[in-house]
């Protein structure tokens, strides 16, 4: 007997839910203590930013909650959102718009930036910002900060040197860092809520000075430590989106503000 | 010692390119153009090493460039890999070759499984970034832009995404060529060879998986530097092939990132260097600089067969990280042009210590015939042939010969004496008259004038096995006024 519509759906969670299991035992999402940090593009020399306490999940949003979350907003189906929203590549990794067969466990990815918010909503959280996002990614599995350490940075660089390899990795394999989060690094890219704040778009021919600097030596005039590559390469690749875009390689996870203690 | 002029007539000009005087404006007005109604032709690319074709035209077009980013592991070197990101699949990218006043619409495609951004910047482009910005390409997205090609020359391309370095490091660069609207010369054929460096934990052909390292690209301690983004890319079955009478052409671009290539043919003399890709010429250079993110165009015709050997004349790069090219040529020789080797054969320097301590074990060892010939040769290598030639021959009426020499043969004693004081004035050789300077040897040993002269009495169509001994040397040796006795003994 072929299934359709509803039956379907609830077959497909089913599954999905059997297949996560293993991961629903674990905490979703952690507390990130709030602190101060050196933005990567200061405003102005020896700028301080100060990151306040937040939560985020501890994986980028799988295929499979992504499936439940479309499932219950037909509206971001494949075949039924709307073009200024997500591009055509939307969530085409999908055989169909409610199937994602074999891909539960691997981060969902081809969502554009409004899907991605539109689904942290529904969990009452939103996008990191790219403080947020950049504030957590310096940590390795023991220091707050590991980015003086040319052992992480290589180790994030060779991620991001590598291609795509036909399939992307299950979340949760690799080891949580500092604050207990997984795959910040190793698996895909994560939209964050102010995705062009540093950069401006360059889809336009008109030049500002900030364009200029994402090229070249110019890169090197405003960032704060110019051998931070890989960090180089996240700012670089944010400001080539547009929140319609949707990649292969490119997921999210979302933040809450932090529930009272 | 005898004033003597030998230089000879230079040899004959094989081909001295007539000097080239750019005087001319290096911007002559362009013609204005309408894209939007010009012939429209698809850019033919160049894979290297093969260049693209020359230009044709006589007038303008709009030509379509469509370059897709490629990232993917190859072969650094034999069994090493390397993830390259790459303009077209293979490094260095296509070489792209307009004329100037041309149109070019340039569509960059960035292959959707990839994981970085990417653009490209055109040395050729005029206005901010050479195309970076408006280049600028996320992954599974394609981008397109426009520009004049308003200066003829050679010129670098490379992704210029921050880090930049990076991007360069991992292999993207190559060279749009805007011809001049005349053209070039025309040539018998064209190569296209990129330099470029990779940056990598481990030494020059480690094998397995390479990662590009940052502290080593910071440092510029590169473990490759090659020609054509390879190990060995012209080397083997790679090499280039062509044939003697032709010209070539070799479009040759440095990506960096960050060393300046010091470019060399071994073997060859550039009859013609376009200076850093640009309009001056340079003629009969043997090395020319090309910078990182820079070019050049050397132009040589070939005169005879044989490898000839593309290096990086910054020589550790060629032996150590592979900057090493070859050129096979096939053809006739011409022993004119290259002889060839004429001559191989043992030379003992006259006071090297490795000479002493042969010459000092070979006195103790032998004694034969044999080997004072052997050794008495090693010494006219070194001392007689410069005057009285390899043969014997002497030089008409300038050096007696010792070649079936009555001279010489006729007696022993007055041969070791003119060794060890010279001779001065007249002489009849052979029945010729020679009137010259012969400098005494005294800083032979006995040994030596004893074997050298052996050698000579048995050599040149000349018989004597009755060797002469250093016992008879040192008897003249003795004899001599005090001034001739420092002989080493």
């Amino acid at each position: 007997m072929a299934l359709d519509g509803p039956m379907k759906t609830f077959v497909t969670l089913l599954i999905v839910s059997l297949c996560s299991s293993a991961l629903a035992s674990e905490p979703s999402k952690v507390r990130i203590q709030g602190g101060e940090y050196a933005p990567f593009y200061p405003k102005k020399d020896g700028e301080i930013e100060t990151v306040s306490t937040f939560e985020m999940d501890v994986r980028p949003v799988t295929n499979a909650q992504f499936l439940s979350f479309v499932s219950a907003h037909p509206k971001w189906q494949r075949t039924q959102v709307k073009r200024l929203f997500a591009d055509a590549g939307y969530l085409g990794h999908w055989p169909e718009d409610l199937d994602v067969s074999g891909q539960e466990d691997q981060p969902v990815t081809r969502v554009s930036w409004f899907a991605a918010r539109a689904y942290c909503q529904s969990q009452g959280g939103r996008l990191p910002t790219e403080h947020e996002w950049e504030f957590v990614a310096r940590a390795d599995a023991t220091h707050v900060d590991a980015t003086s350490d040319l052992r992480f940075n290589q180790k994030v660089l060779e991620f991001y040197g590598k291609p795509f390899r036909g399939q992307l990795d299950n979340v949760g394999q690799n080891p949580p860092n500092y604050w207990g989060l997984q795959d910040l690094h190793g698996i895909v890219w994560e939209w964050v809520e102010d995705f062009n704040a540093s950069i401006i778009s360059s889809d336009s021919r008109q030049t500002s000075d900030k364009q200029e600097a994402n090229f070249c030596g110019g890169a090197a005039l405003t960032a704060a430590n110019t051998r931070a590559y890989a960090t180089f390469m996240r700012f670089a690749f944010r400001s080539s989106l547009k929140a319609s875009y949707t990649l292969r390689n490119l997921g999210f996870r979302c933040a809450y503000d932090p529930t009272p203690e | 010692m005898l004033a003597l002029d030998v230089r000879r007539p230079h040899p004959l000009p094989l081909k001295l390119p007539a000097p080239v005087v750019t005087e001319k404006p290096v911007h002559v007005a362009l013609e204005d153009i309408d894209p939007a109604t010009m012939p429209v032709e698809k850019a033919v690319l160049g894979i290297a090493p093969n260049a693209a074709p020359a230009i044709t035209r006589k007038t303008p077009a709009k030509v379509i460039v469509e370059v897709e980013v490629v990232e993917e592991a190859a072969e650094i070197a034999l069994g090493a890999t390397y993830t390259f990101w790459t303009f077209g699949g293979t490094v260095p990218g296509p070489m792209i070759r307009v004329r100037r006043g041309d149109f070019v619409e340039f569509h960059l495609k960035n292959r959707p499984t990839n994981t970085m951004p990417h653009n490209i910047d055109l040395h050729a482009v005029t206005g901010p970034g050479g195309g970076a910005a408006s280049s600028f390409t996320a992954p599974g997205h394609q981008t397109q832009f426009s520009f004049r090609a308003l200066n003829a020359g050679t010129y670098i391309y490379h992704c210029a995404t921050a880090p930049v370095g990076m991007h360069i490091a991992n292999g993207m660069y190559g060279l749009i060529v805007v011809e001049p609207e005349e053209g070039l010369p025309k040539v018998d054929r064209e190569f296209y060879v990129v330099q470029s460096e990779f940056y990598t934990p481990n030494e020059y052909r480690a094998a397995g998986d390479q990662p590009f390292d940052m502290q080593r690209a910071i440092k510029e301690d590169a473990s490759y530097v090659v020609f054509n983004g390879k190990d060995g890319a012209l080397t083997g079955d790679n090499s280039l092939k062509a044939k003697v009478g032709e010209t070539v052409r070799m479009f040759v671009g440095n990506g960096g990132p960050n060393l300046v290539s010091s470019f060399h043919v071994i073997g060859e003399i550039f009859d013609t260097v376009r200076e850093e890709g640009g309009t001056v010429e340079n003629h009969n250079v043997q090395t020319t600089l090309i910078p990182a993110g820079g070019s050049t165009v050397v132009e040589f015709t070939l005169d005879v067969p044989g490898t000839f050997i593309l290096v990086d004349h910054s020589i550790f790069r060629a032996f150590n990280k592979g900057a090493i090219g070859l050129l096979t040529v096939e053809g006739p020789e011409d022993k004119v042009v290259y002889s060839g080797k004429e001559v191989d054969e043992v030379y003992l320097g006259d006071s090297s210590p490795s000479a002493s301590a042969f010459q000092k074990e070979a006195l103790e060892t032998d004694d034969t015939l044999e080997a004072r010939i052997l050794r008495g040769k090693a010494v006219y290598q070194g001392t007689c042939s410069t005057c009285h030639m390899q043969d014997g021959a002497g030089m008409p009426n300038v050096f007696p010969p010792l070649a079936k020499s009555d001279f010489l043969m006729a007696d022993r004693e007055r041969a070791i004496g003119i060794v060890l004081q010279g001779l001065t004035g007249p002489v009849k050789v052979n029945g010729k008259d020679f009137n010259g300077v012969m400098p005494p040897f005294t800083n032979l040993t006995d040994h030596e004038i004893a074997a050298v002269l052996t050698y000579v009495r048995n050599s040149f169509g000349n018989t004597d096995t009755n060797m002469v001994t250093p016992a008879e040397v040192a008897k003249v040796r003795a004899a001599l006024p005090k001034a001739a006795e420092a002989g080493r003994h």
